[in-house]
């Protein structure tokens, strides 16, 4: 039996306008099976039988683009916990409306009526770039402008990708520094 | 591994034990060292006030959440303040999902207690029309890192981010019965009293340690929490059980608590003032 | 001080039960182990304590959960715990009446009850609430309505063994470190009487035993 992910978003109770009851709600549920999807298809289960891989996810504050921003949170959590992936999984959100592309939207942009959102989590560096998980909301969508929009959301995680990248380089040197530095100096 | 860490993982009893018989703690303090207090307030933006505290690796947030609701019968010109504790299972693994657990349950009581015999905030002054309309306060406080003291972290990030609140301005019409909301005009809220609490571990019925990480809890056995006011009066004394202790401890522990007053009070007015600039 | 009074073995299926009164605070409490555990509470090196708390009205909230923590830490000093490793020990208290010491009455309860089923302890405990005046003068055991005009009320839980040893103290209310300290005295003295109290129910128990 492979390895098990179970996933839970909490959103702190003032992380939202209106104060969130401190009970998980419909929408904590479904961000944690999304998200719960994405990791699925990520970390290499093969390598964890017969256990479980505790994915938690705290929201403080929450300003639009909240699930592309917990699977970025939870794939680099993943690679600092040493947990085999098969690539660096990044979230992002493109908003339409009529036209117009919001790129990473805020949060008054997501609240407007009449719009459409999608979120992505992708591992751009493997296989090419595969994409993990794919959520459309609210609303109907044309499948050319469908297209125009994965595109749009693709380019944003490939830059997040090597962002998050750094990020973790980083953390790396800082480790190595401090770590042969203390053992230097015993 | 170095053979630090193998002792440790091992015989943590020993391990531990030995650093006290140098009068040491594994983190390189002395036993009635307190660790360094870090406050940032209005540290999140959908809150009318924030604060996050760090007490060493002890990490804590308050977001304070200000809604209008209707006093109850029994006290018509009162509002509410309600304090409450999340401890998620991302700050440690003791925590499990699901409904609060006891750890959480006693925080909220603690905060709730310190908040009503400190009159922190007079109840009345949250009212906005006497039986219609008054302010409900919900305190948040929530832990992103578990690192041992929740209860002094968490009432310092409680009071700075009242402190920190900043609630509109709201007008009663009586005959119409209706309130105004202003949210241009904004008034922050008349705190009468500053409480500060200070955590001790007892090791043993001569090794008390001051500041207890996650560690030194564990490690211990039992806590006590002493709540001063700034005239260095007692505000709320909590010792839920554990190792018992007798009166003599107690003064060494006021003692170092009065000084605890003086030095969280003035870093949280640090954190308000930084914020101003 | 207020009246006090217990009846021990009140309840016929537990292993060991006790009602007690302070005044007009009456509570129930029942022990029941060591024994069966859930596998998720089950300890390899002692028993797992239990206590439930339910008031005489509404539901269990924060404020009886909050007692029940304060409870079961109390309890879990003086029981030998470690003397029934995978076991669990559960105490239920059910609060009948109140007047301002449901803690007071439940901690003496709980005593009782752990005395009535036999539970090998290291100490016995006794609990007491005080409060004290505007003026300055402290009650012991006071009413609802006198701790609704106090300034401060404390409740502490003292070990019968050692030199007074506080075992738990809780204390809301502001007043000055003299004054805690002259609480704090004064409920030392009064835990003597309830230990004496203690004493004499439990030699009754016992006489009776050996009569029947």
């Amino acid at each position: 039996m492979s390895g098990q992910v179970l996933c839970a978003v909490k959103m702190a109770p003032f992380s939202a306008p209106v104060r969130l009851p401190p009970q998980p709600d419909t929408r904590q549920q479904e961000m944690s099976r999304q998200l719960k999807d994405a990791l699925e298809s990520v970390i290499v289960l093969e390598k964890f039988p017969k256990s479980q891989i505790d994915v938690y996810v705290t929201v403080i504050e929450d300003d639009g683009s909240l699930l592309g921003a917990c699977i970025t949170a939870a794939g680099l959590a993943l690679c600092h916990a040493n947990i085999d992936v098969y690539d660096l999984v990044v979230g992002a959100s493109v908003l339409f409306r009529g036209d117009v592309l919001y790129l990473d939207p805020r949060r008054e942009e997501e609240e407007v009526s009449d719009n459409n959102q999608l979120t992505i989590g992708m591992i751009p560096k493997h296989a090419g770039g595969q994409i993990a998980l794919m959520v459309q909301r609210s609303g109907q969508v044309a499948p050319q402008c469908l297209s125009e929009c994965l595109n749009a959301a693709v380019d944003l995680c490939n830059r997040l990708h090597s962002l998050a990248q750094k990020t973790l380089l980083v953390h790396l040197q800082e480790t190595l520094a401090h770590s042969s530095s203390s053992s230097s100096s015993p | 591994m170095t053979s630090l860490q193998v002792w440790r993982t091992f015989e943590p009893d020993s391990y531990y034990k030995t650093f006290l018989e140098h009068s040491k703690r594994p983190d390189g303090r002395g036993l009635s060292n307190f660790r360094p207090i870090n406050i940032k307030v209005g540290t999140v933006t959908t809150a009318e006030g924030s604060a996050t505290v760090r007490l060493g690796h002890t990490t804590v947030m308050c977001g304070i959440k200000a809604e209008i609701a209707t006093p109850t019968l029994r006290h018509p010109d009162e509002g509410f303040i309600v304090p409450n504790v999340e401890l998620y299972p991302c700050c440690s693994p003791m925590f499990k999902a699901g409904p609060p657990g006891e750890k959480a349950i006693g925080l909220s009581q603690f905060l709730k207690n310190v908040i009503t015999s400190a009159e922190v905030l007079l109840p009345s002054d949250l009212c906005i029309a006497p039986n219609k309309f008054a302010w409900c306060l919900y305190c948040d406080v929530v832990c992103l890192n578990y690192d041992g003291n929740l209860y002094d972290a968490s009432l310092i990030a409680l009071m700075a981010a009242l402190q920190n609140v900043l609630l509109p301005e709201v007008s009663y019409d009586e005959e119409s019965e209706k309130a105004t909301v202003s949210p241009e005009r904004t008034l922050p809220l008349k705190l009468k009293r500053r409480p500060v609490s200070s955590t001790f571990t007892m090791y043993s019925d001569s090794i008390q340690l001051v500041d207890p990480t996650a560690e030194d809890e564990e490690q211990g056995s039992g806590e006590v929490t002493v709540v001063l006011l700034e005239d260095g009066s007692l505000c709320t004394i909590h010792k839920p059980g554990g190792h018992s202790i007798v009166s003599d401890f107690l003064d060494k522990f006021i003692n170092l608590a009065r000084k605890r007053v003086k030095l969280v009070n003035s870093a949280i007015c640090k954190a308000l003032a930084e914020r101003k600039v | 001080m207020a009246q006090h009074a217990c009846e021990l073995s009140f309840l016929s299926r537990s292993d060991g039960s006790a009602l007690y009164s302070i005044g007009l605070n009456v509570a129930l409490a029942s022990v029941n182990g060591p024994g069966d555990v859930k596998v998720s509470n089950r300890l390899y090196n002692r028993s797992h304590l239990e206590v439930c708390y339910s008031p005489s009205t509404g539901h269990s909230m924060i404020r009886e959960r909050a007692l029940e923590s304060i409870i079961m830490r109390t309890v879990e000093q003086a029981i030998l715990v470690h003397l029934h490793p995978r076991t669990a020990i559960n105490i239920t208290i059910q609060e009948m009446q109140s007047d301002g010491l449901a803690l007071s009455a439940s901690v003496n309860a709980a005593c009782m009850a752990l005395l009535d089923a036999g539970i090998q302890m290291k100490t016995t405990f006794a609990a007491v609430t005080c409060c004290i005046t505007p003026a300055g003068t402290v009650i012991i055991d006071p009413t609802e309505a006198e701790i609704q005009e106090s300034v401060a009320e404390a409740t502490f839980v003292f070990e019968s063994s050692g030199e007074a040893s506080v075992l738990t103290a809780h204390q809301d209310g502001r007043l000055s470190y003299e004054d805690f300290k002259k609480c704090l005295h004064q409920c030392q003295v009064a835990s003597r009487d309830v230990f004496a109290f203690y004493r004499r129910m439990t030699e009754k128990k016992y006489q009776n035993e050996a009569e029947s």
